[in-house]
């Protein structure tokens, strides 16, 4: 275990304060919280959790808005970019976190700041910058208005430094869209909870930061004897080609069985998408994979899993920037119908250039698509659009109506359970959506992936725990008889690779890199190589494991327990699926069998701690963590189970 | 036939351009093949390392930035490259994941 003032390396050693309402700045040492909770994450929920009041709404000056950087951002561990961003979520009204990569984590760190931590509101446009220690609030109204990359740009001319690392916000942060996201880098977001929307409405549009100094290891050569071991892992997994391919790897192939599990087509209606769709999207000669222009990686990334887009032909000719992902093919493309291989990728761009998350729109956007099939939803509502399935034409307009809040758009940006109300009529049935943010996901097909993605603390994500195929599943060795479509051995695996996840938000490793995905460059046993002798403390594998991995899933557990009303019930996947079987395909009749989810739910919460009954922590379970204080405050809410 | 052979050393000297030219007391050159490059800056904070035993890419002898709008990568290397002598081969080429940075070869002094 971790005691004081052992850790003597990796930190920047600062938490950045910012207060917009009082335009204070301040700073405080950052070892006393990563010494409970490792970094980044931790030490965002830890605070979130101290000092915001459960009657604090997403909209008040007092919730605050926290960017972290993983303990191991700015050294050469490969993918330790990631910064993450937490707040109270805009859907669920718990926590709220969303995970991004890029330059400007590590830039943060070489600033000097683990951590900015942002309360308040200001009442005019403005910005932050911060060089080094000098950290400015200046005013915004030159860029307010402005899309991203016009944000990127005019910031760049205005400092006059072309190593500036920007995190801004688009129009749809600044409409508080509540499917907003922060961008980075111009091209990646921290898309989910409405991290965008609650920058906008504290009237913040940018955070430029330049470093210019150091990240210290405790022992430095032994530090990059394990760097150098897991670049090596890197050079000798057979995955890393195909990871590097892009776009997007596996799925350039038509036959890949990722097509046939993981896809959800017209919002829902079926998890199987026709071949010659399929393969026309792909095509390699006139497809999405013609259009790209080389790859991108982010920082110290030995993957690179970011195409550059251009599109030479066609309707959006002219369009180009960084991206296209697995999301793109299952939310824009699957999601909508539409397999026109242009449109799907000028969606994708034009919803990064306007700051928005790209599954908000995908889910809502689909939703009310499938409302006007249904004639739940008539012209008249959509501004005169016709919103049928493989109109792309539609789906841009629509995009660009929600990010300023024109029409149709208006009602959507509110959120769409708020939108559901309003249109009534069992518009709800049909949206898909978990704890209130709007959902991409497959349900009925891939059983760890529905128990990970319904059971996620930021409500509805799948990168919290989510297991894949036989040759993704992360840890080793790997089961030979994993099979994705069985309800059994799920729960396990999901534990462990949410626990995975926790260590790489708090670390700031891209699990992209991590444990997910098949690259398999790192063990648990090379984060503990990387973290003794980076930061000079001396962890075994199952502290890391037991101890701060579950530190990191209970305290937004906790969070959520003490802001919202959330259960049980809010574990369990959308009711739809349940009802409403795949009707083509290799799995088709599947749906969610009711009873043999919540046996698996049973064991996830066995296996975390909390008690089985309620979805609730235990007081034994948080003390064995040492969060007493945490058990406490529970206890007095009633939302603590006394055993 | 000449034309086409004209045209390909005319387009491998404009791909690969030598960067560093003294290695270890022998002349051999550092190329960087631009079409390889992922722009993950890995090179720039090795070289950090190298020079300070620390991670501070202001003190690198390489820089990197690029624009994500256009897709354009800057690449420049500055006269404080003291060669990696203690290494047994220049950490930027070593960390390189994407095959962008080679050591070509060792090109004796009266090459």
């Amino acid at each position: 275990m971790i005691k004081t003032g052992d850790i003597k390396g990796c930190l920047a050693g600062k938490i950045l304060r910012i207060d917009l309402s009082n335009k204070k700045i301040w700073t405080e040492e950052t070892r006393s919280y990563a010494e409970k909770t490792l970094g980044g994450r931790g030490i965002n929920s830890l605070i979130m959790l101290n000092e915001i009041e459960p009657k604090v709404k997403w909209y008040d000056p007092e919730n605050l808005l926290c960017f972290g950087a993983g303990s191991l951002v700015g050294t050469m561990t490969p993918g330790a970019c990631r910064v993450d961003i937490s707040t109270i979520n805009v859907f669920s009204g718990g926590k709220g976190s969303a995970n991004v990569g890029g330059f400007w984590g590590p830039e943060l760190k070489y600033a000097g700041f683990d951590n900015l931590i942002i309360v308040g509101k200001s009442k005019k446009p403005v910005y932050l910058y911060i060089n080094d220690n000098n950290v400015e609030i200046r005013d915004a109204n030159s860029i307010w208005g402005k899309d991203i990359y016009e944000t990127e740009n005019t910031l760049r001319k205005e400092i006059g430094d072309e190593h500036i690392k920007i995190a801004c916000i688009g129009p749809a942060g600044e409409n508080r869209v509540r499917g907003s996201a922060i961008m980075i880098d111009s091209a990646k977001a921290a898309g989910g909870s409405g991290v965008g929307c609650v920058m906008g409405d504290k009237k913040l549009k940018a955070i430029v930061v330049r470093g210019h100094g150091k990240i210290e290891v405790a022992q430095p050569e032994k530090f990059m004897q394990v760097v150098a071991r897991c670049y090596q892992q890197c050079k000798d997994e057979p995955n890393s080609k195909m990871m590097r391919k892009v776009p997007f790897n596996l799925y350039s192939d038509p036959e890949w069985e990722g097509w046939n599990t993981n896809i959800v087509v017209k919002n829902g209606q079926d998890d199987q998408w026709e071949k010659e769709k399929r393969i026309r999207l792909m095509n390699p000669i006139t497809g999405v994979p013609a259009m790209q222009k080389g790859a991108r990686a982010c920082y110290s990334c030995p993957i690179g899993c970011m195409p550059f887009m251009k599109i030479n032909k066609g309707r959006y000719r002219g369009s180009q920037g960084e991206g296209f992902w697995i999301n793109t093919i299952m939310g824009h493309a699957c999601r909508f119908d539409i397999s026109d291989p242009e449109a799907v990728v000028e969606s994708w761009l034009l919803t990064n250039k306007l700051g928005l998350d790209g599954d908000y729109v995908a889910a809502g956007l689909s939703w009310i698509f499938e409302l006007y099939e249904k004639g739940i939803v008539i012209k008249k509502d959509t501004d005169g659009l016709e919103l049928d399935w493989g109109n792309d034409e539609a789906l841009i307009k629509m995009i660009k109506k929600l990010a300023y809040r024109e029409g149709i758009g208006d009602l959507l940006a509110d959120g769409m359970v708020e939108a559901a109300k309003k249109i009534g009529r069992n518009s709800k049935y049909y949206l898909i959506q978990v704890k209130g943010q709007p959902s991409i996901e497959p349900f009925r097909i891939p059983k760890g992936w529905t128990l990970a993605v319904s059971t996620s603390p930021n409500a509805g994500r799948h990168l919290r725990g989510a297991t894949m195929g036989s040759n993704r599943y992360g840890p080793k060795p790997r089961p030979g008889d994993f099979n994705v479509t069985d309800y059994r051995n799920q729960a396990k695996g999901v534990v462990w690779q949410g626990k995975t996840k926790e260590l790489e938000d708090n670390l700031g490793i891209c699990n992209y890199v991590g444990t997910w995905s098949g690259a398999n460059f790192f063990t648990i046993g090379d984060f503990v190589e990387l973290i003794n002798s980076g930061m000079g403390i001396d962890l075994t594998e199952e502290e890391l494991m037991n101890q701060y991995a579950a530190i990191g899933r209970n305290l937004e557990i906790a969070f959520n327990a003490l802001h919202t009303d959330m259960s049980r019930k809010d574990d369990l996947p959308p009711k739809r699926f349940m009802k409403e079987k795949v009707k083509s395909g290799p799995y088709k009749g599947f749906k969610i069998d009711e009873d043999k989810y919540n046996h698996m739910l049973d064991e996830f919460y066995e296996l975390w701690g909390w008690d089985k009954k309620t979805g609730m922590q235990t007081r034994s379970g948080l003390e064995k963590l040492g969060l007493k204080d945490i058990a406490e405050k529970l206890s007095k809410c009633g939302k603590l189970v006394d055993k | 036939m000449i034309l086409s052979v004209k045209l390909l050393i005319i387009s491998i000297f404009t791909i690969y351009k030598p960067v560093s030219l003294f290695f270890k007391g022998k002349t051999m050159k550092i190329i960087r093949n631009s079409n390889l490059c992922y722009a993950c800056k890995t090179c720039q904070l090795a070289c950090s390392f190298h020079h300070t035993k620390t991670f501070w890419p202001e003190r690198s002898s390489i820089t990197v930035s690029r624009n994500p709008q256009d897709g354009t990568i800057k690449w420049r290397m500055n006269a404080t490259c003291n060669k990696c002598v203690d290494e047994e081969e220049p950490l930027c080429v070593k960390y390189c994941m994407y095959g962008a940075l080679q050591v070509v070869k060792e090109v004796k002094d009266n090459d």
